[in-house]
């Protein structure tokens, strides 16, 4: 019996090795970032990833959706400026940004890599892309993942303002909010009365993705009421 | 979660927890025979009966494994769902009907009757306490994870605690417990499913715009991930493996009627319509949101903690809860059945009182539930591939002898143990071999192909099953099959 269960689980494990194929893991656990919304339109993001271990080159994204650019960003280990390089490969939303590595004796555990930068948004409901490593952090000690804490703040001249998603957590000040995830979110969605309208449609291709769900929803909506009208026909 | 949303969480887990125990003290008294505890005394009718049939297939492997699958593979594993109900309609069509002429309360019984075979009840009754300490750990994993997430603390922990859940109230009530409890299952997933879905297209800004970022991100996200050889490999072992699965066949046996049974499957379809459109935009959803989870099964805790309201991820966390213990409890039954019904019942001491069965049952059901604590433990894979693989050596070991030895007059006891055991010794051998197509076939399909060519070569060789065995199966007229 306890030979057969070994040789199901080790059966299992072959089944599923593609699961276990790891992906890429950024030097780092401990996240902090900021958002602070103004009210011309714009809105500063500072990012601080305390590292574990030296990066070396890094990939990074930026998830832009329409009514929303980026400014050009800085990034820097240990006061000392990285090369950040946008590649023009780029696909709409996302865009991959470079950053240089830095030297080996200047960067490693215990450093801060920072990266800033300027969000320009319109809109009624303000999509602010957070840049993320395009990996997967690594764990907090004995948690499931890292520990990425977000603070989003709103200077007093916007008013109404609210963060509609992610979920985040009203300080005691009426105008931040404050959450911890496990990964970086893509981006932080705000609610902004105020701001001018702006036409949230993407271009672009979904792929198929609209009518193979059509056609997926429509399968099992037409499935239920046939199978009942066949089945339900049969008296006992 | 912290603070005040923390303690609204524990007190939905425990509102939860006190509606078990009521519907499980409830059933106690209902449940005091054994027919009343495995069977819930052949009293569901289609709408609470498809209920229990969707809750008994919706388990961790779709609310937290499916979107966990959704997450890091895109669109196509959708086609999961209509796939797998071809299963549901061969069972509708020629399972469901014959296997209701006998009086059964387990799928050992009907081994034990249709192939006049102790040998075949024990066999399948082993297998079944093997296979699924495989499928419960996946419920036990993916119950560690959300609570440990949700919580903060610590898996094991979360672990005992789903376990604990499970076993409490599948000991005191049973199938009637089961019956209710998915009733309640299938309310909350619709609710929180229905109320989910809009605010994640709402703020994701459509399906265009989770399509244009996904296809973007990887073009296999919105097309075909999984091609249609593994859907197909996939779907059919799953699909198939229900048709002929322990706790859907205890289900069946529970209901009032072939009717009752035919019309469940139907209403278990609507039920899993809703539960499949849910998954597949909360995995889409996420991967846009959070592209680099470390675990996809981290998906549902994610959205029910982090990305949807307050009370709509509470919702979907406590109707999470509720899947994992639910289905859990299911298969604790099947398995207890297993032992106190089949193994204690009737191989070793057949002249057991009705009381000490029921006693046996409750005392397996808490015994069992802790080899899946230590396989949970061990963290295997991702909860939808555990799930996979315990389908796959489900269909291989059940699917022929249940389905054609329903259908063929012609099936012998040999027949029906070479198939059993050579069906799922092949799947298992297969897997090891470490490819996943060899000379073209999935595990489970070659599983199946030597399972069917056992059963009839075999059959074709060996001394046929009495006529008046027979005759319950496969009665003289089809007049008599209707009275029955």
């Amino acid at each position: 019996m306890v030979r057969l269960r070994t040789c199901f689980l080790a059966a299992l494990l072959a089944c599923c090795r593609a699961a276990s194929a790891q992906s890429i893991v950024f030097p780092a656990h401990d996240v902090d970032i900021v958002v602070t919304v103004h009210d011309a339109g714009t809105a500063d993001v500072i990012e601080r990833y305390a590292l574990t271990a030296p990066p070396g080159d890094t990939r990074w994204t930026i998830f832009a959706s329409p009514c929303t650019s980026v400014d050009p960003i800085a990034a820097m280990v240990d006061d000392r400026k990285l090369a950040v390089a946008v590649d023009e490969r780029r696909r709409e939303p996302w865009t991959e940004v470079r950053l240089a590595s830095p030297p080996r004796d200047r960067a490693g555990a215990g450093d801060t890599l920072i990266l800033q930068y300027r969000v320009r948004i319109s809109g009624t409901d303000a999509t602010i892309p957070i840049v993320l490593p395009a990996a997967v952090l690594q764990r907090s000690e004995g948690a499931r993942g890292a520990s990425v804490r977000v603070d989003v703040r709103v200077d007093d001249e916007v008013r109404d303002a609210r963060v509609l998603m992610p979920r985040f957590e009203r300080t005691d000040s009426p105008r931040a909010w404050r959450a911890r995830f496990l990964a970086v979110p893509a981006f932080v969605r705000v609610s902004l009365p105020g701001g001018a309208a702006c036409d949230r449609r993407w271009s672009g291709s979904a792929g198929g993705l609209e009518w193979r769900t059509t056609i997926f929803a429509g399968t099992m909506a037409l499935w239920v009421p046939l199978y009942l009208w066949w089945f339900g026909r049969d008296r006992e | 979660m912290i603070g005040n949303d923390l303690r609204i969480f524990w007190a939905a887990i425990a509102a939860y927890m006190a509606l078990v125990v009521a519907i499980g003290a409830w059933s106690y008294r209902r449940a005091s025979k054994e027919e009343g505890f495995l069977v819930a005394g052949r009293s569901l009718g289609p709408v609470i009966g498809g209920a229990t049939l969707m809750a008994n297939q919706v388990s961790a492997g779709a609310t937290i494994g499916i979107v966990g699958f959704h997450y890091f593979s895109g669109f196509s594993y959708a086609w999961s769902w209509p796939l797998t109900w071809i299963g549901w309609v061969v069972c509708a069509l020629f399972v469901a009907p014959k296997i209701r002429r006998h009086p059964g309360l387990t799928l050992p019984d009907y081994f034990a009757a249709r192939y006049e075979s102790k040998a075949a009840r024990a066999v399948s009754a082993v297998f079944i306490l093997v296979a699924y300490s495989v499928m419960l750990s996946a419920q036990y994993q993916a119950g560690g994870l959300l609570f440990t997430l949700v919580s903060g603390i610590s898996y094991g922990r979360a672990v005992l605690l789903v376990a604990g859940i499970t076993t409490a109230y599948t000991a005191l009530g049973g199938m009637y417990s089961n019956a209710y409890v998915g009733l309640f299952k299938a309310v909350l997933l619709l609710a929180g499913y229905v109320l989910a879905v809009p605010f994640l297209w709402r703020e994701m800004g459509g399906l265009h715009a989770i399509g244009v970022a996904l296809y973007a991100l990887d073009p296999r996200l919105t097309q075909n991930w999984f091609g249609w050889r593994q859907l197909l490999s996939i779907s059919m072992a799953i699909g198939l493996g229900l048709a002929a699965a322990p706790y859907e066949i205890s289900a069946i046996y529970s209901m009032q009627s072939r009717r009752a049974t035919q019309l469940a499957i139907g209403w278990s379809f609507f039920f899993q319509a809703f539960v499949g459109v849910g998954v597949l935009v909360f995995g889409l959803s996420l991967r846009v949101a959070m592209p680099f989870l470390p675990d996809p099964d981290l998906g549902t805790p994610m959205l029910g903690t982090s990305l949807l309201p307050f009370w709509i991820g509470l919702l979907v966390l406590v109707a999470a809860v509720v899947t994992f213990t639910r289905t859990g409890g299911a298969i604790l039954l099947t398995a207890a059945s297993a032992v106190s019904h089949d193994l204690y019942g009737k191989l070793l001491v057949p002249d057991a009182s009705d009381r000490a069965k029921v006693a046996a049952g409750r005392i397996a059901t808490v015994l069992f539930s802790a080899i899946p604590v230590l396989l949970a433990f061990a963290h295997l894979s991702l909860v939808n591939f555990i799930v996979i693989y315990a389908a796959k050596l489900m269909v291989s070991f059940l699917f022929v002898p249940v389905v054609l030895g329903l259908n063929w007059q012609g099936a012998t006891r040999d027949g029906a143990l070479a198939s059993m055991l050579g069906g799922v010794a092949t799947c298992v051998a297969w897997s090891l071999l470490g490819h996943p197509y060899l000379i073209g076939l999935d595990s489970a399909e070659a599983g199946v192909l030597v399972s069917a060519a056992l059963f009839f070569a075999v059959s074709a060789r060996t001394r046929p099953v009495g006529r008046e065995t027979l005759r319950v199966f496969f009665p003289p007229s089809a007049q008599r099959v209707r009275s029955l």
